[in-house]
């Protein structure tokens, strides 16, 4: 194990503020929009102080929400996430060489609860999508995930492919289907949730008008300036004299 | 003799006795009993100026004037002069130099004329006669026997000079008329053919004459042949006649439809919209490819690519819709247009409506300029023509043939029914005129009358005060206006009223559909909002598919399953977003092919109305031109056909004021005609004037003889005879419509056709029975000076039948002549000329040719015959 305040220790802090920061700024870009200010605000609030940087985001009534194309494209690959990590729980996530021990989930609680805990999150998010949750879901939802894709990287780093599992001395642990598949659906949650604030959306609600005045009668105008050419001027003789002609003109 | 030009009486006399012939001759010629003639008083004639002075004596005035220039501007055909001279005194003998002055100058002037010239001597019984008369060698010298005689077969009483009797002065008169063939109807004079007697011999000479003149007669019957203000004759067909037609309203509405169908291009075309593209059906295949198409559109974000392509049409159609507003209220164009009244309520004239529908239809166009209107000669002629046709049957066009009954050519009789008179026109009553000035309505303008009708309902409910006086007038315009409009050209002019109003209408109408189509066409921009729904879908489902297809590939390629699982999942998620994208976009596009339908039925109606309305406008000018040249012929043809041949002179009998005094070898009379005569002649004649065609020379003569109030337009119009029919602006009028209203006006006061006039005269030389008829009752006054009616064989009796020759008067010969007979008339010149009606019967006898010393008086010793040299050759 590292020394604390190692190198290794700092590098893998970055690695975790890093992977924090992409969605935190996309976050804050979306943010800085709402508030009519200029979207790099956000991002360099975003991308500098993770998370913590989009407080300093004033805040605005939000208005009736509404998804757009990038929060619905967010909700199905969170779904798809959600799919792949609860059946991550069934694969093997590592193999250790030379014997025919392998580690699944299934096999221990604890691990089988977090990584469910983990497809339910993606779930959550995925529902929150799709029944308006908006930026607050999504928001925790991203903070959750990023972190744990973060923490699973600065793992990697530190203690390579068996970190999460007790492997005697001496043994290699090679990452199983379950692992990669596992790994797969948090990036695909992890890219998810960092478009996923483009696509949310709120329009501002109008104020109620007042009923408008309603505008007087038109004043009656003298009838015969504007009568089309057919008709009659005059009643007395209502057909023609000679042979009643049926074709249109004016008569009086 | 020339073929043409008259024949120019002069008589010359010293100026006691040309005097007093100036004054009798004036008297006579005032009331049309005599022909103009000048008159040359000898003692004015300045030896050192070659003018001589004369008087034209005409029934008007008498002019002075230069013999020499009268004879220059007249068109002569023969002079006849007569050198009187009296006896009784020497200041009124004449000299053989005064005469052969007044003779040189004729000839000098017309030197190719004929001249018959008269050397007349007369005097009181026993005066200086063979000192006096003047004996010109190639003359004819006559000396008037001084006496009264009322035939040659009666007794005859000497007659002198006197202040106090008029009847020598009259004698001499009459004699003198009769010798020069100054009596209306005579052809020619007596001696016009005859050698005068060689060796300068005086000739006695007696003259008896009875004038009738017919001046009322010829008025009566001119105006029964000639007026057809009212009723129209049938025309002469070959050896028929035409017949009237029954239902003549119907027989002009017939023609004015025929006229309006062989000329239909005037009215208002035919609008044709354009063919909306049906709806289309869409396949699987054709589905998945427009999918196809539409998603890459929707990755290439640009989400209304696909309905921009299809609506860029409508675009710009939408754009074109900014010139909408042709029209506004404000807009002072729009009032003369629609409702052609100025901004002050009062009637526009055509040139103002004709310049603010250029102006309104240029807005429209957006062009600054815009294409002349086309003239339509063609229709003109035929409208005149028809109408001709209708009351004449002539056939003057294939298309437009004359009506018939039967197989019986028929013609309309009444001339209100082709034609509404132009001077019939409709004005308000000054109760209603303060109100609605300027409106002076043409008969026959239908227009004008739709306009007043509105203009009257307008005041009646603004002015409630004058509602009866405007419900009179709208009654008495409604049944004025329906008169013209049952004839031909008012029945033309109601068909080219109604394009006018049909073409405001339409106007209007698609001006309110283009707006309408215009605001469709920004709502076709809103509904494109679910384009953008459509391709977000789209993104979405590929952003999907194409992450999934990372996802099995990824796995893939980190063991997680193998490739061909991976291929098949590749596979099923390509089919799936392909599948899925057609079915989503086939919902989709179906309403956004419906929508499209629209925007395409919009934008065909939206380019119909807009091309439309154009063509309406254009249709609009033109009728609006030819309803204004409707109206320029239409008073052309109603002064015309109300007067073809011009108008006859006041039909009033004339008084006869002469009569008393008169000697009995003269009597003057007037013939008065009844009226079933006039009728019964007219009847006779009627088939030799009115012929099939008849009206085709008479409307030749009615448009060449041009009003001189045209001023310098009327030289315009003589020299291009297509101005007419080019129609263009003179002095901000047209041409055609100035030419219109100076004709119609001039109409009114158009003497009777010459060439009408002519031809009765042919037809009273011909039809000596017509002439007896009419001819057959004579005024005339009795030497006391009554009025007595008698019959013309009563009138003229005694001088019928001339073969008495009798003696002539003693007193005018030397007693002591050597010449037994000399007082024995040799010869009798019997002469019954018409002119016309005009008849005169002259009779003149003639003794022998006698020396001047035979004669009475004592003979001058230098007198005699006047040597020929003197002269100077002309003899």
């Amino acid at each position: 194990m590292p020394e604390l305040f190692s190198a290794e220790w700092f590098l893998s802090l970055l690695i975790v503020v890093l992977v924090q920061a992409f969605p935190s700024a996309a976050f804050g870009i979306v943010l800085a929009r709402r508030v009519d200010r200029p979207f790099w605000h956000g991002l360099l609030a975003g991308f500098f102080l993770p998370w913590i940087g989009l407080a300093f985001i004033p805040r605005r009534p939000l208005g009736e929400r509404y998804t757009t194309g990038f929060a619905h494209y967010a909700m199905v690959m969170l779904f798809v996430a959600f799919i792949m990590t609860f059946a991550s729980v069934f694969q093997e996530w590592a193999e250790v060489s030379g014997t025919d021990e392998e580690y699944t989930p299934a096999r221990a609680l604890p691990v089988a609860i977090l990584v469910c805990l983990v497809a339910i999150l993606f779930l959550v998010g995925s529902l929150g999508l799709l029944f308006q949750g908006g930026m607050p879901t999504a928001l925790t939802v991203a903070i959750i995930v990023s972190l744990l894709f973060g923490w699973y990287l600065a793992l990697q780093y530190l203690y390579g492919a068996g970190a999460l599992f007790a492997v005697p001395d001496g043994m290699k642990v090679e990452a199983g289907p379950g692992a990669w598949l596992a790994l797969v659906a948090l990036i695909t949650g992890y890219v998810s949730l960092t478009v996923a604030p483009f696509g949310l959306k709120a329009r501002p609600i109008q104020p109620p008008q007042p009923p408008q005045p309603q505008p007087a009668p038109p004043i009656p105008q003298a009838p015969g300036w504007q009568q089309p050419a057919s008709q009659q001027w005059g009643s007395t003789r209502p057909t023609q004299g000679w042979d009643n002609p049926p074709r249109k003109g004016a008569t009086w | 003799m020339t073929p043409s030009g008259s024949d120019i009486v002069v008589i010359a006399a010293r100026r006691p006795v040309a005097v007093a012939l100036q004054a009798v001759l004036h008297d006579w010629m005032v009331q049309a009993l005599v022909n103009p003639c000048r008159i040359v008083d000898l003692d004015s004639v300045d030896p050192g100026n070659p003018a001589i002075p004369a008087i034209v004596l005409s029934a008007d005035d008498a002019q002075p004037v230069s013999l020499q220039q009268d004879l220059a501007h007249s068109r002569v055909r023969g002079v006849r002069l007569a050198v009187v001279g009296v006896v009784d005194e020497d200041a009124t003998a004449v000299t053989a130099q005064q005469a052969g002055a007044v003779l040189e100058a004729i000839r000098q002037t017309v030197p190719s004329v004929p001249c018959v010239q008269l050397s007349v001597s007369a005097g009181s019984p026993g005066a200086e006669w063979a000192g006096r008369a003047l004996a010109l060698f190639g003359w004819h010298n006559l000396a008037v026997s001084p006496e009264e005689s009322a035939a040659p077969s009666q007794g005859a009483a000497a007659l002198a000079a006197s202040t106090e009797d008029p009847r020598w002065l009259l004698l001499l008169t009459g004699t003198l008329c009769s010798l020069t063939g100054l009596w209306p109807g005579q052809a020619q004079a007596p001696f016009d053919q005859r050698q005068a007697p060689s060796g300068g011999l005086i000739v006695p000479v007696r003259a008896f004459s009875r004038s009738v003149s017919s001046g009322s007669v010829q008025d009566a019957l001119a105006a029964r042949l000639v007026s057809v203000r009212d009723r129209y004759p049938t025309p002469r067909v070959d050896a028929l006649y035409a017949v009237s037609i029954d239902n003549e309203s119907a027989a002009a509405i017939g023609m004015a439809e025929q006229l309006l169908a062989k000329h239909a291009d005037v009215l208002a075309r035919p609008r044709q919209p354009s063919a909306v593209p049906p709806p289309v059906k869409i396949g699987a295949w054709e589905a998945v490819k427009q999918f196809l198409g539409f998603a890459g559109a929707a990755l290439l974000n640009a989400p209304r690519a696909a309905a921009a392509a299809v609506n860029r049409t409508l675009s710009q159609a939408a754009a074109s819709a900014v010139q909408n507003a042709i029209f506004g209220g404000a807009d002072s164009g729009y009032a003369v247009v629609v409702r052609g009244v100025r901004a002050d309520g009062s009637s526009a004239s055509w040139t103002d409506y004709e310049d603010s529908l250029d102006s309104v239809t240029r807005r429209a166009f957006g062009e600054g300029e815009l294409a002349p209107v086309l003239q339509k000669p063609a229709l003109w002629r035929d409208f005149v023509d028809a109408g001709m046709t209708l009351l004449d049957a002539g056939n003057r066009s294939t298309e437009l043939t004359p009506r018939t009954h039967g197989s019986q050519r028929a013609v309309i009789t009444t001339t209100d029914v082709v034609g509404p008179d132009p001077t019939d026109t409709f004005t308000l009553p000054a109760s209603l005129a303060a109100f609605l000035p300027n409106w002076n309505i043409e008969a026959g303008d239908d227009i004008a009358v739709g306009r007043l009708f509105e203009r009257l309902d307008y005041l009646g409910q603004t002015q409630p005060h004058l509602a009866q006086v405007v419900s009179a007038e709208r009654n008495r315009l409604r049944e004025w206006a329906n008169a013209a409009r049952d004839s031909y050209a008012g029945h033309v002019g109601r068909r080219l009223g109604d394009a006018h109003r049909g073409l405001i209408q339409e106007v209007q109408d698609l001006t309110a559909a283009i707006d309408r189509l215009s605001g469709q066409q920004v709502r076709v921009e809103e509904d494109s909002a679910e384009e953008d729904e459509l391709a977000s879908r789209v993104r979405v489902m590929t952003g999907v598919s194409v992450s999934l297809v990372a996802i099995l590939i990824s796995l893939a390629a980190l063991g997680v399953f193998g490739w061909l699982w991976a291929a098949l999942g590749i596979l099923l998620i390509v089919l799936g977003w392909a599948s899925g994208g057609a079915y989503v976009h086939m919902k989709s596009s179906a309403r956004l092919h419906a929508l499209i339908h629209r925007q395409r039925a919009a934008a065909t109606e939206l380019d119909d109305a807009i091309r439309h309305r154009r063509e309406a406008l254009e249709d609009l000018r033109r009728v609006s031109r030819a309803y204004r040249q409707f109206l320029d012929w239409s008073r052309v043809l109603g002064a015309f056909i109300h007067a073809p041949l011009g108008n006859p002179s006041a039909t009033a009998e004339r008084e006869l004021h002469v009569g008393r005094g008169l000697p009995l070898n003269l009597a003057i009379g007037v013939a008065t005609a009844d009226q079933e005569s006039i009728d019964d002649v007219a009847n006779r004649w009627r088939g030799e004037l009115f012929r099939v065609g008849w009206l085709s020379d008479a409307w030749r003569e009615f448009t060449a003889d041009l009003p001189a109030s045209l001023g310098p337009l009327r030289h315009h119009l003589q020299n291009d005879p297509n101005l007419l029919a080019n129609d263009p602006s003179y002095e901000r009028v047209p041409v055609l419509t100035r030419w219109s209203t100076e004709l119609s006006a001039q109409a009114s006061k158009r003497g009777m056709s010459p060439g009408v006039g002519a031809r009765i005269v042919d037809l009273t030389r011909a039809d000596a029975k017509a002439r007896d008829r009419l001819l057959s009752r004579v005024l005339v006054r009795d030497p006391q000076g009554q009025r007595r009616h008698m019959s013309r064989t009563e009138f003229i009796e005694g001088l019928e039948a001339s073969d008495a020759l009798g003696s002539l008067q003693p007193g005018m010969f030397n007693p002591a002549a050597s010449v037994v007979d000399i007082r024995a008339v040799k010869q009798t010149f019997s002469q019954e000329d018409a002119t016309g009606l005009d008849v005169a019967l002259v009779v003149v006898q003639v003794g022998g040719a006698y020396e001047p010393g035979q004669f009475a008086g004592q003979r001058r010793e230098d007198a005699g015959p006047t040597p020929l040299q003197q002269t100077e050759g002309f003899i």
